[in-house]
């Protein structure tokens, strides 16, 4: 038997529930009958090494392994002596994305029993929660049904780059919610200078999910490469909803499972407005974006998907969306604030069908010209997101350059 | 020894005198701004140089008006 005949594993919506066992909008009595309480300080080591066998990564769009982050604070502390801290980072930036909204409103106490062990696990002198000032009520009303809470409520902007690590980190310290220059890691030098462990609600709900029901329990769910469950927030039309999904899910099969007409689907945008855009279907949402090693996987950043039907023209799309990230932009950095408008005018010069030839070289070139040149990553990913369009949609590319639109008649 | 210039992008002007200075490793982009001369030249935020620039990196960097440069330097292993 060659190793080609093992059955690929197709994984769509979780069949029960996780981060939202507790059901809709659920209360502390709720949540302690579902979830029982957090587990005992007896057991952190356990934890610790739970976490790490897991291999939970990073809902918050950067995958990066949640336990090596968390490895870096402990390592940081020990060489400094300093007290850490702990952000939860609520932010939600992607104005396509709500499934940090969804979790606060509805398992908040899933959330905090992972802020409350991590903190405690990590030694942390403070731990703060940052969102939109839209949850605090709910998350307040959450808070005080569990009585003494040490956890700090901040509130953050709405715009798109606010949930960067940094902008939040500026804007806990009284500046502005904007990315700022930070050559030095957030586990050395955070917030006031102190070792941070900044992550995504959605991670640390997870932390607290494996802490209970161990590492073997959350990679029951997933696959090898991208294991355990995430949530996603797929928009179809200008109607959007929130899944819990397994890890690895293939986009075919989950589209399948939600009910989703996958017939006039054109493409999908995966990732959100820092993602990329893919016409094959049969494709796993995963963590990793190592397309050389894993061919049929996209990485899947923080869960966004937008559908895009025939009818609309995907480079018209395109163009609304890399127009929206340079007005994003913080102007804060000269290639960015100069080089994403001009971008954005050429690509929006494709949607308009110009037929000017030098038009997609431009493009590139404006892309690379960006590209690791600014405080945050957001050149970076708007040059990607513009040259994906540019490459997955070659067919309308070359149509809208002699003229046509292959979405419009 | 291998040194990076590290620039503060929120703070950089554009004024160009680090351009000048280094000018075998920067040349100035469409809007004024440094940028590296090598095509991989660049890593999240930072210009790779020359050896030999060493002198003039550490002139650029106390020249700069808006103290937005910064150079490191490690021993290669």
């Amino acid at each position: 038997m060659s190793t080609t005949s093992i059955p690929k594993l197709v994984l769509g919506v979780l069949e029960e529930p996780r981060l939202l066992a507790a059901g809709p909008d659920a209360s502390w009595s709720q949540h302690l009958d579902t979830f029982g309480p957090v587990p005992s300080a007896t057991g952190d080591s356990q934890i610790l090494a739970q976490w790490e066998a897991s291999g939970l990564s990073g809902r918050g769009g950067g995958s990066f392994p949640t336990a090596r982050k968390i490895a870096a604070v402990q390592r940081s502390v020990a060489r400094t002596g300093k007290a850490p801290v702990l952000i939860a980072n609520g932010s939600e930036g992607e104005p396509l994305s709500y499934k940090d909204q969804m979790l606060l409103t509805h398992a908040p106490h899933v959330v905090l029993d992972g802020i409350e062990l991590t903190a405690r696990i990590l030694g942390a002198s403070s731990s703060y929660l940052v969102t939109k000032a839209g949850a605090h009520p709910r998350l307040l009303q959450a808070m005080s049904e569990r009585g003494e809470s040490s956890v700090t409520l901040h509130a953050t902007d709405s715009h798109f780059l606010a949930g960067q690590a940094t902008a939040v980190i500026s804007s806990l310290e009284g500046g502005p919610s904007l990315p700022r220059h930070q050559p030095w890691h957030l586990s050395d030098f955070g917030l006031g200078g102190a070792p941070t462990l900044l992550v995504n609600v959605e991670t640390l709900a997870h932390l607290a999910l494996i802490a209970r029901y161990s590492a073997h329990w959350f990679r029951s769910a997933g696959t090898e490469e991208d294991p355990g469950s995430r949530m996603v927030s797929i928009h179809d039309a200008g109607h959007y909803q929130v899944h819990e999904v397994h890890g690895g899910s293939n986009l075919s099969v989950l589209l399948e499972q939600l009910q989703i007409p996958t017939k006039d689907i054109h493409a999908v945008l995966v990732g959100g407005f820092h993602g990329q855009f893919t016409r094959d279907l049969d494709i796993s949402l995963s963590a990793t974006s190592d397309a050389a090693q894993y061919p049929a996987t996209i990485a899947v950043g923080a869960g966004v998907l937008e559908i895009l039907r025939f009818g609309t023209c995907p480079l018209e799309r395109a163009s609304e969306i890399v127009d929206y990230l340079a007005q994003s932009s913080a102007k804060q950095c000269g290639p960015c604030m100069f080089g994403l408008p001009t971008l954005a005018r050429d690509l929006q010069a494709v949607a308009q069908r110009s037929n000017d030839p030098a038009l997609v070289e431009r493009i590139e070139r404006l892309g690379e010209l960006v590209t690791g040149r600014g405080a945050c990553h957001h050149p970076d990913a708007t040059a990607r997101l513009a040259s994906s369009a540019l490459h997955v949609f070659d067919d309308e590319l070359q149509a809208h350059l002699s003229g046509q639109c292959l979405h419009k008649f | 020894m291998s040194a990076e210039l590290e620039i503060d992008w929120t703070r950089c002007q554009g004024r160009g005198l680090c351009i000048e200075l280094l000018a075998t490793d920067l040349t100035s982009d469409p809007w004024g701004y440094p940028l590296a001369r090598r095509a991989d030249g660049h890593k999240s935020g930072t210009v790779i140089l020359a050896e030999e620039q060493l002198e003039a990196a550490d002139e650029a960097v106390k020249m700069c008006p808006l103290s937005a440069l910064k150079l490191r330097t490690t021993a290669r292993q």
